[in-house]
């Protein structure tokens, strides 16, 4: 879906005009004028916060994860271990995580109904079920959108190891679209060319920004737009190609965080978020485990478990965790009976996700699914719920509506809300 | 123990060479007879024992009157093949994955996915422990008794092999060198070595006593890093020798198209002993129905059968010149484990669908009275038929 704003609609100037309340007038017009206000103010207090999202991409198994059901039919051969957070047991295959639990609360009774990886992907980073000819914006767009300091000369919303689309963004328009890094590396050529010298550079920005303004007097649109501004936010992060250098990395980050790329990528999300970069997303592939489940969860969970411990320990260390959320997800969990190749399947019925970070509640478990895992008994969640509360978390509020052609959508599902047990 | 008990293996292998010399020698009539019982196109189900989970591994004590077998559960199911008495062992922490016995003491010893390696006492009507250890850090994936009841390997998850003392479950040795989870053992007959072989196909010889690491064997071609998934898929799911030691054959996947599907085509790979060299790659007739998961020679020596599937079981028989399987008998549900029967004529599948089935490998023989009732419900059936033709 296009962002429109091109046609001067007032409330898809800019952001930046939007916070400083230029389409004010427009909006009070509406009968708005209140709501303008306090969303500005909302926003400039939310500013600084941070979220990174962990993606375990393929349906990571909730039974190997965040909810075991160990000596039970569908149970896999694992035990549980005790967490830093006291009567939380997790499965055996997450030891480090174990030790972070305290930092982190699991939601263990999301039901999205949707057992297809799109639709499942599509719940899960937007709020909303798939809807025929529209698309909301996925949750990076959105919070880069509103949570970005607006002269920063960082990208919004960074994917790191895949994925990542231009659609994601929606109607708030490609400027807050992710930037994709498919491995731990700089985007390139974020230095000058040796034929290049800084004074030339310049001469051509000048010529180059003189004959983009005269084009763009009578045919301004986002997509102009964002390609003239993505010229001025290119230069501002070849200033800025620190952020992606992990050479400066000490030997024992390094063993911490291991050499394989989820390491490397999680190393990365560590110098983004430091740096300022508002929203991350890392993907971990691949959980799609039809076939013996237990010994890939065994593989990838090994991967995942030190590096995302790391991750939130350092965070803490740091002093980001309290202004950053953390949000581990997939986009379905796996079925609790156990197919005949050792496999579990696709399974958007009871499964978990675990929360840490700014604004949640930590150490605590909502939600609560049967003796073998097979449908939840308590405090029943599904995406739209998650969504008011991740918004709630960075101090947003989620009945507030995006516009879109003068047209107001919902952030969050209005039939859902909060999980209120969850927010600190 | 690869078959079924090392010395006992050694011995009831001569006897079925020397049984076969003096029948061919005798009476051609017996000869046939005899090379009936090697031929399994007559296989067909003798008795089926139904339990309550799936079943991964399987065994026979040494006289071939119980069959025990490990679940997806944490318990060892015993069965009698005379009275059908059912006896649980229950003990083991995890999913029993790996089984092997040895006759002097009924000792069975048992490996579980959290790492815990029990010996039972087995022969009585309540088996008890006679010891129990926490053997590896994660699973236990191999468990093999050397000939002469001295040592028990194992292999695990820990990327280790251990050998314990059959006797106390002291730990003897701790052997490194795999760089991966160790899949299966297997003691070749003589007692000199033990094999090893781990996810990634490589196969490893150690001169037994001294532990020392004599050479690697390559079966990588039953592995395969899928580059879409991100992780090795394969593994020396199956390994056996044959009853003198000149051949080894290991089993798994391979051709993997899509590993987390389970889409490989199944196979077993021959190896001369002495050489180390590949004999031969043996498949299944078509491609992409799944793994391998259990190999074992025939006492004959004349062929190699292997279970398997993926969403349907099988039974693949090779002969040991061809890479096509000369038959391809289907199974109920995936079959994760075969064990000979010491008569060389019966053999055991641990099935997923929660049984263990004993199969025949001659061909069955019915009562006059069973023939003449299927005669004459073919006869009826055909009458039918013919009376709906007929209404139509």
């Amino acid at each position: 879906m296009r962002c429109s704003y091109a046609c001067h609609s007032d409330e898809h100037v800019s952001r930046r005009s939007f916070l400083q309340g230029a389409t004010g007038g427009a909006l009070g017009m509406l009968g708005f004028g209140n709501m303008v206000h306090a969303r500005a103010a909302q926003q400039l207090q939310s500013r600084h916060k941070q979220v990174v999202v962990f993606f375990l991409r393929g349906g990571v198994s909730q039974l190997e994860t965040w909810d075991p059901k160990p000596n039970t039919d569908t149970g896999g051969p694992f035990q549980t271990i005790a967490t830093s957070a006291p009567g939380i047991h997790i499965c055996e295959l997450l030891p480090y995580t174990a030790q972070q639990m305290h930092h982190l609360s699991l939601v263990r009774g999301i039901n999205t109904k949707e057992n297809n990886h799109a639709k499942g992907a599509y719940i899960m980073e937007t709020g909303h079920p798939e809807t025929p000819g529209f698309q909301y914006p996925y949750l990076g767009s959105a919070f880069s959108y509103l949570l970005s300091p607006p002269e920063s000369p960082l990208p919004g919303y960074i994917s790191i190891g895949g994925g990542g689309s231009s659609r994601e963004s929606s109607f708030l328009g490609p400027r807050f679209a992710p930037l994709s890094l498919s491995d731990a590396k700089a985007p390139s050529n974020l230095t000058l060319p040796n034929s290049l010298n800084t004074e030339a550079d310049e001469r051509r920005r000048a010529f180059r920004n003189q004959i983009g303004e005269r084009f763009a007097e009578n045919r301004r649109a986002a997509d102009t737009e964002v390609y003239n501004s993505s010229y001025s936010q290119a230069k501002a992060l070849m200033a800025r190609r620190d952020i992606f250098d992990l050479s400066g990395v000490s030997d024992k980050d390094k063993e911490r965080y291991g050499s394989h790329d989820f390491g490397r990528h999680c190393l990365l999300a560590r110098n983004l978020i430091e740096s300022g970069v508002t929203f991350v997303k890392v993907r971990h592939t691949n959980y799609d485990t039809h076939s013996e489940n237990f010994n890939f969860h065994i593989e990838q969970l090994g991967e995942f478990d030190r590096p995302f411990a790391s991750f939130i320990s350092d965070l803490q260390d740091r002093g980001l965790l309290q202004s950053t959320l953390i949000i581990c997800m997939s986009e379905f969990g796996r079925t609790p009976k156990i197919n005949a190749r050792v496999g579990r399947d696709h399974w958007g019925t009871a499964w978990s996700v675990a929360l840490g970070g700014c604004g949640i509640q930590t150490g605590g478990v909502v939600g609560k699914t049967n003796k073998n895992g097979t449908a939840v008994v308590d405090r029943e969640v599904n995406g739209g719920h998650l969504f008011h509360t991740y918004y709630r978390a960075v101090g947003l509020d989620p009945t507030d509506d995006f516009y879109h052609n003068g047209r107001p959508f919902e952030k969050a599902d209005p039939a859902t809300d909060p999980i209120q047990e969850l927010l600190a | 123990m690869s078959n079924f008990g090392g010395k006992a293996a050694w011995s009831l292998a001569l006897t079925v060479v020397l049984q076969l010399a003096a029948l061919q020698a005798a009476e051609p009539e017996s000869a046939d007879k005899a090379a009936l019982q090697m031929d399994p196109k007559g296989i067909h189900l003798q008795a089926t024992f139904t339990g309550q989970r799936p079943m991964f591994a399987c065994r026979f004590d040494d006289a071939g009157e119980q069959i025990f077998t490990g679940i997806e559960g944490n318990e060892i199911q015993r069965w009698n093949l005379s009275t059908e008495e059912h006896t649980e062992l229950k003990g083991q922490s995890s999913w029993v994955r790996r089984l092997d016995y040895f006759s002097t003491g009924d000792l069975l010893v048992a490996g579980d996915y959290a790492g815990n390696l029990i010996c039972w006492e087995s022969a009585s009507s309540t088996p008890r422990i006679r010891w129990e250890l926490d053997a590896h850090r994660g699973y236990v994936r191999a468990v093999a008794i050397s000939p002469d009841g001295q040592y028990v390997a194992t292999g695990g998850n820990d990327n280790l092999v251990k050998i314990w003392s059959l006797t106390d479950g002291l730990l003897i040795r701790q052997i490194s060198g795999h760089e991966r989870h160790v899949y299966n053992a297997a003691f070749h007959p003589s007692g000199e070595w033990l094999v090893t072989g781990d996810l990634t196909g490589i196969l490893k010889q150690w001169e037994v006593g001294t532990w020392r690491h004599v050479r690697d064997i390559d079966a990588k071609v039953l592995c395969k890093y899928d580059k879409t998934f991100r992780a090795d898929c394969g593994g020396i799911r199956g390994i056996d020798f044959n009853h003198d030691g000149t051949q080894l054959v290991v089993c798994g996947v391979t051709d993997v198209t899509n590993a987390f599907a389970g889409i490989g085509t199944p196979a077993a790979v021959l190896f001369d002993w002495e050489s180390g060299e590949q004999l031969k790659l043996m498949k299944s007739e078509k491609a992409g129905i799944g793994a391998c998961w259990s190999v074992r020679f025939h006492p004959s020596g004349e062929y190699v059968v292997g279970t398997g599937g993926r969403t349907a079981g099988k039974l693949w028989f090779w002969k040991l010149d061809e890479e096509q399987p000369f038959l391809e008998f289907a199974l109920p549900n995936v079959g994760y484990d075969i064990a000979m029967h010491p008569d060389t004529y019966r053999l055991a599948v641990a099935v997923y669908d929660k049984t263990v089935r004993i199969y025949d490998l001659r061909p069955e023989v019915k009562s006059k009275d069973e023939a003449e009732k299927k005669d004459d419900g073919q006869k009826k059936g055909s009458v039918k038929k013919v009376e709906k033709a007929a209404k139509k």
